[in-house]
């Protein structure tokens, strides 16, 4: 009797004991996105990505959120701030969501209505120093047409994530298009080496007439650095293990077409 | 004659009574109070003890000495808002740079200060006057008898908040940008000339916006030191640093970083928050502090310009620049170490001389001083443990 007392106290402790033990630490992670290409072209260049707690299935409800949520296209964002062909155009010739992406040329100035008003403005403002008012352009146009599309896309990440807080986010670079996650915390579960995350972009990455979300499932440990998650072009005929890609189909708004410059 | 002294001493009198209205109309002009709202009429206002009185010990007096922006007085109320003594820009801010741009250049002028301190311009020799101008008395001008602005010397009373994170977002193309990437880094980021070099058709090459924006190469070396490494005790005494012709400090290892706002307003002057005019935006009062002159760095072998680091993005190495949401919180340029050791190029470097610590160690030897990196000032150190984790 008293052995079987015994064995049984022996079996519960050993039951409830890995349950309370929960070694916990730092991991990293790095994330490959050179090979993710559309149309030939890598898209995930200087792109953030969002590390999560838990798996897809812990994630469902911000997975639900990614395939439903309503992304306005940057040619559809400015022509309804009633940008004009040609702001349109200079950004479209380098791909670019807003002018902080690249600095306006010399020549750029008279082509694009906007700028030329802005440079109007800024020489009346900075006592004709026309330096100024070339260097200070963005500063003399429209707030909508400057940070407006990164604040629109900025509230759809905002209303994405809802009351879910990723543990980091990163960025990729644009040269080895890979971003690191570094002192990531982890808790390991009982018996096992690592805990699950997600690695999504969150906001949807506009290429062509679609937009493109990731979602993918990775396992982190902390004795050594986890293998690298490998993000995949997505092929409707080969579903990535482990890997959600939402791809939509984007609002077309006409444009008038650009001059190659 | 006696009509000659009578009509001399008449006006000899008109003249006094002349100059002593005169004198009273000036003496008024002092004591009136415009209509401006932050404008109080002199005699209403004695200075209160709460005004003079720093309501923390570390904060400097204000009388003849440093202005501080921590006072109570300064801080709160009507002075709560810094447009209430600042304009900006000061009237002043076309001639007072070589390169002007629309900025704060100057003092606040008289009725910002006179509100509660005019009784201070005519006690203790007029010291007071001394906060601004170079010559502390009644008789001080503006323009060249006032101290240059701002004060070198003077410990700096406010941190700048920079979310790296938010313009890092900003600064992200739309899409792919590997047609131009070596291009547009090898300009406009690691370049000490940063211009673009037209193409043969004679366009100019397009210039990204990137951490170059705000950090450039530096062309003069500039003060620097290894950084120190706290809570250790050196395993040897420092050898004699050998340096290869790539490892050479030289002034293009280093970057700098904005003093002044002129990049900042490029983008912020007006209508994209922060604004000029919101200095809370950007500036938050803190215990007043110098700022380093010296670039303190763990590794004084890197070099930002040779072709292999040159030809890469920061953000390939500055890995964490992308998370940083206040720049108050960096301890550092912060380039966590797996960058450079699980890279094919400094890996089996940084594991041979890893391997030779460790076997100094083992043989009771003197221990191996890292040198493919660091200095002796760092080398001689235990090997920390993230340089062993991966």
């Amino acid at each position: 009797m008293y052995i079987l007392r015994l064995a049984l106290l022996i079996a519960s402790l050993a039951s409830i004991g890995p349950l309370c033990v929960r070694a916990q630490g730092l991991g990293a992670l790095d994330v490959q996105a050179k090979t993710v290409k559309i149309n030939g072209k890598s898209i995930l260049v200087r792109k953030r990505l969002y590390l999560f707690k838990g798996g897809l299935k812990d994630n469902k409800e911000l997975i639900g959120r990614l395939r439903t949520a309503e992304v306005k296209s940057r040619d559809c964002f400015y022509t309804q701030m009633k940008a004009s062909p040609q702001y349109i155009c200079w950004l479209q010739a380098e791909n670019c969501e807003s002018p902080f992406c690249r600095t306006v040329a010399t020549a750029d100035i008279p082509r694009v209505p906007e700028f030329q008003a802005a440079y109007n403005a800024g020489l009346t403002k900075f006592r004709g120093l026309k330096s100024v008012a070339d260097d200070w352009i963005l500063t003399n146009m429209p707030a909508p047409l400057v940070s407006g599309f990164f604040e629109n896309r900025r509230a759809l990440t905002t209303s994405l994530l809802g009351s879910l807080k990723p543990v980091q986010s990163t960025m990729t670079d644009s040269v080895t298009i890979k971003a690191i996650f570094i002192d990531i915390p982890v808790t390991l579960p009982a018996g096992k080496k690592t805990e699950t995350f997600l690695v999504s972009n969150i906001q949807p990455l506009e290429f062509g007439n679609k937009s493109y979300v990731w979602a993918c499932e990775v396992e982190i440990g902390t004795e050594k650095k986890s293998s690298p998650l490998n993000l995949v072009t997505p092929d409707a005929n080969k579903p990535q293990k482990n890997c959600e890609v939402i791809i939509r189909d984007l609002q077309v708004c006409k444009t008038e077409s650009c001059k190659a410059t | 004659m006696q009509n000659g002294e009578l009509q001399g001493n008449v006006k000899t009198r008109i003249r006094i009574i002349i100059i002593s209205a005169a004198a009273l109309a000036f003496g008024a002009s002092i004591f009136t109070v415009s209509s401006a709202p932050n404008q109080l009429s002199l005699f209403s206002r004695a200075i209160s003890p709460s005004i003079e009185t720093p309501d923390d010990a570390t904060a400097p007096s204000v009388r003849g000495s440093t202005f501080s922006h921590s006072t109570r007085a300064h801080r709160e109320g009507k002075y709560a808002s810094c447009e209430s003594c600042h304009a900006i820009p000061t009237r002043n801010w076309a001639t007072a740079r070589k390169d002007p741009y629309p900025d704060v250049k100057n003092y606040p002028y008289h009725p910002s200060c006179f509100g509660c301190h005019a009784k201070d311009v005519y006690s203790n020799g007029g010291a007071f006057c001394g906060t601004c101008h170079t010559e502390a008395s009644m008789r001080a001008r503006g323009g060249a008898g006032v101290l240059p602005f701002p004060i070198k010397s003077h410990a700096m009373q406010f941190t700048t908040i920079f979310p790296h994170d938010l313009h890092q977002n900003l600064i992200a193309s739309d899409t792919t940008r590997n047609d131009v990437a070596l291009g547009h880094f090898m300009l406009a980021s690691f370049a000490i000339n940063a211009t673009p070099t037209p193409t043969p058709a004679a366009a100019p090459a397009p210039v990204f916006y990137n951490c170059a924006i705000c950090h450039k190469t530096i062309t003069q070396m500039p003060k620097y030191v290894p950084r120190k490494i706290t809570g250790e005790k050196s395993l040897a005494d420092a050898t004699a640093d050998t340096f290869t012709a790539l490892s050479k400090t030289g002034a293009d290892f280093f970057k700098d970083g904005p003093d002044s706002h002129a990049s900042c307003f490029t983008c912020h002057y007006q209508r994209v928050k922060p604004a000029a005019y919101d200095c809370a935006g950007c500036h938050r009062l803190t215990e007043p502090y110098f700022e380093k002159k010296a670039i303190e760095r763990y590794s004084l072998k890197f070099s930002h310009s040779t072709t292999n680091h040159v030809n890469k993005d920061c953000t390939t190495c500055h890995v964490r620049i992308t998370q940083n949401s206040d720049i108050s919180k960096m301890k550092d340029a912060d380039v966590p170490f797996q960058t450079c050791s699980t890279s094919s190029c400094h890996g089996s470097n940084i594991e041979e001389e890893t391997k030779k610590r460790e076997a100094s160690s083992a043989a009771k030897q003197p221990a191996f001083q890292c040198s493919y990196c660091h200095t002796t000032a760092v080398g001689r150190y235990d090997i920390p443990p993230s340089h062993r984790k991966y």
